[in-house]
């Protein structure tokens, strides 16, 4: 998923640049925030989003080869700060997002349905956990700067997403 | 059977590459729009002239410039903008006036009726996209003055200004006579009928500080207003504040209302001696309250130590409820930097009333000033929007729905469920 980046802090100044930036990272950073939201519109807003704080500050990122670790973290920071401002409607959201699912245009990878539904209910800590763990493969240490907790926080959820997951999916023993 | 942890990996690789098949490969002209701005933002602070930026916000203006604006006549020669004339109607009640380019950012003039006691027409200068002003007026013309004026600065190097204002609907020619020789040509525009208009509109595009002479002119040229003309204090540049990501800690690790609170930060090892604005606002920062301004201080070991007090209300009005609230931790120097930590603030009061939405699906749990609840009488099982909670004793507290219905609870043993894998039992 990572991707380096050849490209000087005064190149992406640059239209063609930015586009060319844009468009190798785009969709690596989909996948991850459609992982994240589990809505392809919502993920395109917010890697949208996260390109538009990124490249508006690139000249002062300290490392700017590493583009893609920055989108990264700010995907998951900007995805977790706005769950937490509308945690008050969680209750709400989630049931819509359960409604809208089964008409999701994503196809369904077969024998996986009910992992993908379980991975959706997840809390979304434990979501953004599972997902660094298992689809960025991210180390504990890395998960937990990402996430602003500990590295033993980020085990715990880790755990508890995998179990939770276990007891969703039929004939795996918890 | 596969081990469900490869078919995770599996899944979610699938799943990812299929939204991203999915999705958008070229770059939507508006992402283009919102990161010059950002780039230019971010300049400022760096004190490195771009010039590339400023030719693509140039450029960039044609693309962003509504379709209608295309093929419109432009001013009279030196006059760096656009007049419309008629003006364009943008939405109900709202004209666009004039647009341009100053500092690199693209401006529009817009004219809107006020609702309200006083209506009059509000003249506002903002940004393309009509989310940021960069300044704005209502006029007494002609009722207590023949000019009126006010300035907005564009752009966040506060180099060039837009003056703008009412004038007597007798004008007909506007320019500004600086006080180091220049001679500086705006525009009247006559507002749409549909505004009930009773002044016209001036407007005068100016580089950097010029204090001198607005004069206006009528039909046959002769001078009606002269009106001395200083610059206002152009605006502080506004920083892009870098975000960064410390470690914080609370001890307690909830806050009290009116109690102490021991905050803890580490892992700001490259800002020694920086100092510290502690600030607590609400999750959507509409109200905030500062709990600490220049006391702390980041010692070198990159540990930043302060004991605040809970408030009990932020800014003038808020008072505050159990709920999350955003500590900001922000310095201004050496290089602004900026990050927050979610405080759960509880000691909800006996009598007080709160809103509350319910954790689960159902009521048979719930959290609420940081404390653990479980039903006990109440014939309501799923949560209702728009209900309150009032603490009616220390251990017991009624749920309300808007149409009057309650549901009883009492503190619960907080090791009785696992909040996050709590299901509700069936129905």
């Amino acid at each position: 998923v990572e991707l380096s980046l050849e490209m000087s802090q005064e190149a992406v100044t640059q239209p063609a640049r930015l586009e060319e930036l844009y468009v190798r990272h785009m969709p690596a950073a989909i996948g991850l925030a459609y992982l994240l939201t589990g809505d392809r519109d919502a993920a395109e807003d917010l890697v949208q989003d996260a390109f538009v704080r990124l490249a508006g500050k690139f000249q002062h990122l300290r490392n700017p080869e590493a583009f893609g670790s920055y989108l990264r973290r700010t995907l998951v920071n900007l995805h977790l700060s706005r769950l937490r401002r509308i945690r008050v409607e969680r209750f709400h959201i989630a049931a819509e997002q359960r409604a809208i699912e089964p008409h999701s245009s994503m196809p369904d990878v077969v024998g996986s349905a009910d992992l993908w539904t379980g991975v959706q209910g997840l809390p979304a800590r434990q979501r953004a956990a599972v997902i660094l763990r298992y689809y960025e493969d991210l180390s504990e240490r890395e998960s937990a700067e990402l996430l602003r907790c500990s590295v033993s926080a980020v085990r715990s959820l880790v755990a508890r997403g995998i179990e939770a997951l276990r007891k969703k999916m039929p004939g795996e023993e918890p | 059977m596969r081990d469900l942890e490869d078919e995770l990996r599996e899944l979610l690789d699938q799943r990812a590459e299929d939204a991203a098949s999915g999705s958008t490969v070229r770059m939507p002209a508006e992402v283009v729009a919102r990161v010059r701005r950002r780039q230019a933002l971010t300049a400022v602070l760096s004190g490195v002239t771009l010039v590339a930026i400023v030719f693509l916000s140039v450029l960039g203006t044609r693309a962003i410039l509504k379709p209608e604006m295309i093929g419109q006549p432009q001013g009279p020669a030196g006059r760096p903008f656009t007049v419309f004339d008629p003006p364009i109607r943008v939405a109900e009640g709202q004209f666009r006036l004039a647009s341009g380019v100053a500092s690199g950012e693209s401006w529009n003039l817009l004219a809107y009726r006020e609702e309200g006691e006083q209506e009059r027409t509000s003249l506002e200068v903002m940004d393309p996209s009509n989310e940021g002003t960069f300044g704005a007026g209502m006029f007494t013309v002609p009722e207590e003055r023949d000019l009126e004026t006010t300035t907005a600065w564009v752009g966040t190097n506060g180099n060039e200004q837009i003056i703008f204002g009412a004038v007597v609907q007798e004008a007909a020619d506007v320019h500004l006579e600086s006080e180091d020789g220049r001679t500086i040509r705006g525009a009247v525009i006559s507002l749409p009928e549909s505004l009930l208009p009773t002044f016209d509109v001036v407007v005068i595009q100016v580089s950097g500080r010029a204090n001198g002479d607005i004069v206006v002119a009528d039909e046959e040229g002769q001078e009606i207003v002269r009106e001395v003309y200083l610059p206002a204090t152009p605006p502080e540049p506004v920083p892009e504040v870098v975000e960064i990501s410390p470690h914080v800690t609370f001890s307690p690790p909830r806050g009290v209302r009116g109690a102490e609170l021991k905050v803890t930060v580490e892992g700001l090892d490259e800002y020694p001696g920086a100092q510290v604005d502690l600030t607590l606002a609400t999750m959507e920062g509409t109200d905030e309250q500062g709990v600490g301004s220049g006391e702390y201080r980041v010692d070198d070991n990159g540990r930043l130590e302060a004991t605040i007090t809970v408030p009990g209300v932020l800014g003038h009005e808020y008072h505050v409820v159990p709920g999350e609230y955003r500590m900001v931790f922000g310095v201004k120097t050496p290089e602004p930097w900026l990050f927050e930590e979610t405080l759960q603030v509880i000691a909800a009061a006996v009598g007080e009333k709160y809103a509350h939405s319910p954790n689960y699906e159902c009521l048979e749990y719930t959290y609420f000033d940081g404390r653990l609840w479980r039903r006990e009488s109440g014939d309501l099982t799923t949560p209702v929007p728009g209900s309150t909670i009032e603490l009616m004793a220390g251990d017991r507290a009624v749920y309300m729905t808007p149409e009057g219905k309650t549901v009883v609870f009492r503190v619960a043993n907080p090791a009785a469920i696992d909040p996050e894998t709590y299901q509700c039992p069936p129905t």
